[in-house]
C-alpha cells in the first residue's frame, strides 16, 4: 500500500480533506466509486482498506 | 459527476445579503407601518401601499434560491451532507425562534401561522430544490441512463 498524506489524498480524489479524515474515522461510510478511487490511489484493494463490522449488520 | 461548470461562481455570499436585505425590509416596514406609526397617526393607511412589501419577500426568496443553487455549496459527497444537516438544523431553528419571537410579540397563535408561512417557506424550498438537483446529479442516479 502506497503511504499518501490526507490532503494529498484528498486533492487526487478531488474530494475535501475533511471527507477523507471523516472516512478514516469512522464517521462517514464513502460511495463505492470513492471507496474504489482511495484503492486505486493507495495501490491496494477495497477489501484491505475497508471490513465490515458487527454493527453494520444491526437495522437502524 | 461533477461537472457543475455552469452553476453561478458566486451566488453564497450574494444570496445571504439579498435574503437578510428583504427580511430586513420586511420586519422593518411591518413595525413601521403598524399602528399607532412611528411616522404619525396622519399617515396611517395612508403612504404604505404594500406593493414594497413584495419586493422585500422577492429578495428574501430570490436570496434562498441563490443560496440553494449556490456551486460552493457542492464539494463532495461528504461535505454535501453535512451542509444540507446545516441548512436542517437552521431551518428548524429559525421556525422555532419565528414562533418564540411571534408569540412574545403578539400573544396569539393566528398571525405566527402567517408569519411562518412566509418566513420558513422560501427556506424548506430551497432544501428541497438542493436536494432534488443533488440527487439528480449523482452518478447512480442518473434515471435517463436506467431505462
Amino acid at each position: 500500500m502506497r503511504n499518501m498524506g490526507q490532503s494529498e489524498l484528498a486533492e487526487q480524489l478531488g474530494v475535501t480533506r475533511q471527507t477523507i479524515h471523516a472516512v478514516e474515522n469512522g464517521k462517514f461510510v464513502p460511495s463505492t466509486l470513492l471507496a474504489m478511487k482511495m484503492a486505486a490511489l493507495l495501490d491496494t484493494k477495497v477489501e484491505e482498506l475497508f471490513e465490515l463490522e458487527e454493527s453494520d449488520w444491526k437495522q437502524e | 459527476m461533477n461537472n457543475i461548470a455552469w452553476l453561478p461562481r458566486a451566488t453564497r455570499l450574494p444570496g445571504i445579503l439579498l435574503a437578510l436585505a428583504g427580511l430586513a425590509l420586511h420586519i422593518g416596514l411591518q413595525i413601521a407601518w403598524e399602528e399607532p406609526s412611528i411616522f404619525g397617526d396622519e399617515l396611517i393607511n395612508g403612504g404604505y401601499e404594500g406593493w414594497w412589501n413584495e419586493i422585500a419577500m422577492t429578495f428574501w426568496l430570490v436570496g434562498h434560491f441563490m443560496l440553494a443553487f449556490s456551486r460552493f455549496k457542492v464539494e463532495d459527497e461528504y461535505t454535501d451532507r453535512l451542509r444540507l444537516l446545516a441548512l436542517y438544523r437552521m431551518a428548524i431553528a429559525l421556525t422555532v425562534l419565528t414562533f418564540m419571537v411571534i408569540w412574545l410579540t403578539y400573544d396569539n397563535f393566528l398571525s405566527m401561522s402567517v408569519y411562518l408561512l412566509f418566513g420558513t417557506i422560501p427556506l424548506y424550498n430551497g432544501i428541497l430544490y438542493f436536494q432534488w438537483w443533488r440527487d439528480l446529479r449523482t452518478s447512480n442516479n442518473r434515471y435517463e441512463e436506467q431505462a
